[in-house]
């Protein structure tokens, strides 16, 4: 018996320690690496995306900005060139769908493309103003796209934008990235990730709008450069009309999103520059006894005095009272230049009608179906609020013979 | 076999509760595509429906004390129709089970590994998940009592990181859809993710002497309600009318965050394994509830 139970033991610890090793074999094969893994060197990262329309009807141009990573940290690249070439490859098909086209394009780039690190999507002007609907929709249905790269609107064509030379940056994408993210400074630009525009499309009257790029002459290289001029303005998802830098800025007013940028006003003997320091907003639906709305906008803006051009003491109470009255006119301008514009372009680019859908959901209603008249007569009452806090390092102008 | 070795504590039904309610966040747009932006209610008004069940489940086991489900129908019905009835219990949680796998592998293979054959990916869950319920529903007890504290932090991070790009009135106008589709979509909440919690009663024999399975179970679905409600108000104020055309709405949210550092641009940008934040918890919760379901069916049969 004893010598049974002993073997019996020895069968079992030999069984328990074969199915162990069995284990360690199959798990050490299978989670030593990721059967989906994707080596970087196989990869074409697509940093950019130019959807134009075609010379063909019905046909979408796709150009996909695929970067060189192993140039793009290069110490010697300049201009997106490094010894060994372009950082970026732009490569660019023609087809039916954004989709087919993409996939078609594996026959011409030798690594699968790879979308996660997209950073922005241009749109041509040609393209937006036959509609975009249709083609945005892989970029949402993709598993591997991201929703928060941002969009813009082409002057011309996306493939041009994609093509610039660029100084700073080694890849055209990351350049006009760059410049939406430091659009704080002047707040002129509206920076639009694809998931905003794509709620605002969504929206039965909140018309999408996106940043304009376009190329220019650089006076000093002789070069093209891109650079941003205005806000596109959709409708049904169709570009319908652009805002200019000033109206930009007013629709960034009404949207609370003015974080910084400079003011220009007439002072006593002079011109001064206030920089906005600090500003939001409050945008309020009024149902009048008449049964007709009107919308209440509220800014607070603070700022500080940021030059002057006239050897005035700005730091005295009257002139500081009168900076501010003159901060707030050039504000107010700014709104009702938007104002005027969105109306001419019949969108309403600062979402008064979504405001008034959650204030008065039943009075909605009734108006919902002729929004474009509504909005066109809509009243809007601006009231803004300013105040200057500082005049700098500096509490008077420095002025020749100056000294007390 | 005889899975229920060990005594399970009231915390540890609570927590498993809460465990098994949140590994079936990932079936939110059951929810949400039928009660859009007034989605967050149905986690309150689902938990209200489920309430009478509960009671009346709650007695069944005060009124058996030491007594399995299937036990309780053997004795109320007789061997014959509380066999057919035990055999219905099983077929519920056994295609709950298998929702719940086909749920986990249809995540993975989306949005994780999408090259990866589904077998691999589905033989390897359900090895887990048999593994932990051969150990016993002591162990199932066990994880569910670590788990639910990574998946509410996670969420709670996830929400603080989205936190600059929401918008608030997503979620106005409230409670303008037709009275259908409230009573719809609690149905819905009723009968998927808190009928579920059904399975709990069976491990009433194991609950340690005094505890009150009821009022555990209640609060454990309490906590869920509020958790639920959380993610649906962080998808909903993060994706605003997007909500509603997402197949996962909860994972596109999350994916929205942006995070510093990126070794292919050397830029700021989105994290690029949202898998990370998201799917490792949504993986693991899968993984309890579907070890729960599967270990029912076992006791069942």
């Amino acid at each position: 018996m004893t010598y049974k139970s002993n073997r019996l033991r020895i069968c079992r610890r030999a069984v328990r320690a074969i199915s162990v090793l069995l284990a360690c074999v199959i798990l050490s094969s299978v989670l030593s690496a990721c059967w989906s893994s994707r080596e970087l060197d196989e990869l074409a990262i697509v940093m950019g995306v130019g959807l134009d329309a075609a010379a063909v009807p019905d046909h979408v141009v796709v150009t996909a900005q695929i970067a060189k990573v192993s140039e793009m940290e290069s110490p010697s690249a300049e201009n997106g060139v490094s010894p060994s070439g372009n950082a970026y490859n732009n490569v660019s098909y023609t087809g039916e769908s954004v989709f087919g086209s993409v996939r078609e394009m594996t026959r011409m780039v030798s690594r699968r493309l790879y979308f996660p690190h997209n950073q922005i999507i241009v749109l041509g002007w040609d393209l937006c103003k036959k509609g975009v609907t249709q083609d945005l929709d892989l970029f949402m249905r993709e598993y591997e796209a991201r929703i928060e790269m941002k969009i813009l609107v082409a002057r011309e064509t996306a493939r041009e934008i994609l093509a610039e030379k660029t100084d700073i940056e080694n890849l055209p994408a990351l350049h006009i990235l760059d410049m939406l993210d430091t659009h704080h400074a002047t707040s002129e630009i509206v920076a639009v990730t694809f998931r905003e525009f794509q709620i605002s499309m969504l929206s039965k009257t909140t018309s999408p709008v996106a940043p304009i790029i376009e190329m220019y002459i650089d006076p000093n290289s002789g070069q093209a450069k891109a650079r941003m001029s205005g806000t596109a303005v959709f409708k049904d998802g169709k570009l319908v009309g652009e805002l200019n830098h000033e109206q930009t800025r007013g629709l960034l007013w009404v949207k609370g999103k003015v974080k910084s940028g400079v003011l220009h006003v007439e002072a006593p003997g002079g011109k001064a520059s206030l920089e906005i320091s600090h500003s939001r907003s409050k945008v309020t639906p009024i149902l009048g006894p008449d049964g007709k709305f009107s919308i209440k906008i509220q800014i607070l803006e603070n700022g500080m005095i940021g030059s002057q051009e006239s050897p005035e003491d700005l730091s005295t109470l009257e002139n500081v009272k009168m900076l501010e009255a003159a901060a707030q006119e050039a504000i107010r301008a700014e709104i009702s230049s938007a104002i005027e514009q969105a109306k001419l372009l019949r969108g309403d680019v600062f979402g008064f009608g979504d405001a008034i859908s959650r204030k008065y959901p039943d009075e909605w209603e009734k108006i919902k179906g002729e929004w474009d008249s509504v909005f066109r007569e809509l009243e809007t009452e601006v009231e803004v609020k300013t105040r200057l806090r500082s005049t700098g390092a500096i509490t008077k102008a420095i002025t020749p013979g100056g000294a007390a | 076999m005889k899975l229920e070795k060990g005594r399970i504590s009231a915390i540890e039904l609570t927590l498993g509760v809460c465990c098994f309610m949140q590994g079936t966040m990932l079936r939110s747009v059951f929810i949400i595509s039928i009660s859009s932006k007034d989605s967050w209610i149905i986690a309150f008004t689902g938990l209200l429906f489920f309430l009478p069940c509960l009671v009346i489940y709650a007695t069944l086991v005060k009124w058996f004390p030491g007594r399995s489900l299937f036990e309780i129908n053997e004795e109320v019905f007789g061997p014959v129709a509380g066999k057919i009835c035990s055999l219905a219990y099983v077929f519920f949680f056994l295609s709950l089970a298998a929702l719940n796998t086909m749920d986990a592998g249809n995540f993975v293979l989306d949005f994780l590994i999408p090259e990866t054959p589904a077998p691999a990916i589905l033989i390897f869950f359900m090895c887990f998940c048999i593994y932990t319920v051969r150990k016993g529903i002591e162990g199932i007890m066990r994880m569910g009592t670590l788990f639910p504290f990574i998946a509410f932090v996670s969420v709670l991070f996830n929400f603080m990181l989205v936190l600059g790009d929401v918008q608030w009135n997503f979620l106005l106008p409230m409670f303008r859809l037709p009275a259908m589709k409230y009573v719809q979509a609690t149905h819905v909440v009723g009968t998927i993710p808190y009928g579920e919690c059904l399975a709990f009663l069976a491990v009433a024999p194991s609950m340690s002497k005094g505890a009150k399975i009821g009022k555990h179970m209640f609060f454990g679905l309490l906590v869920s309600a509020i958790f639920m409600a959380l993610v649906i108000v962080r998808d909903i104020v993060t994706l605003g009318p997007l909500v509603d055309f997402m197949s996962l709405p909860s994972f596109e949210a999350v994916r929205t965050v942006n995070y510093a550092g990126d070794s292919a641009t050397g830029k700021a940008e989105q994290l690029q394994a949202p898998g990370l934040r998201c799917g490792g918890p949504c993986r693991v919760l899968l993984n309890a509830g579907f070890s729960f379901l599967y270990g029912k069916c076992v006791l069942g049969v």
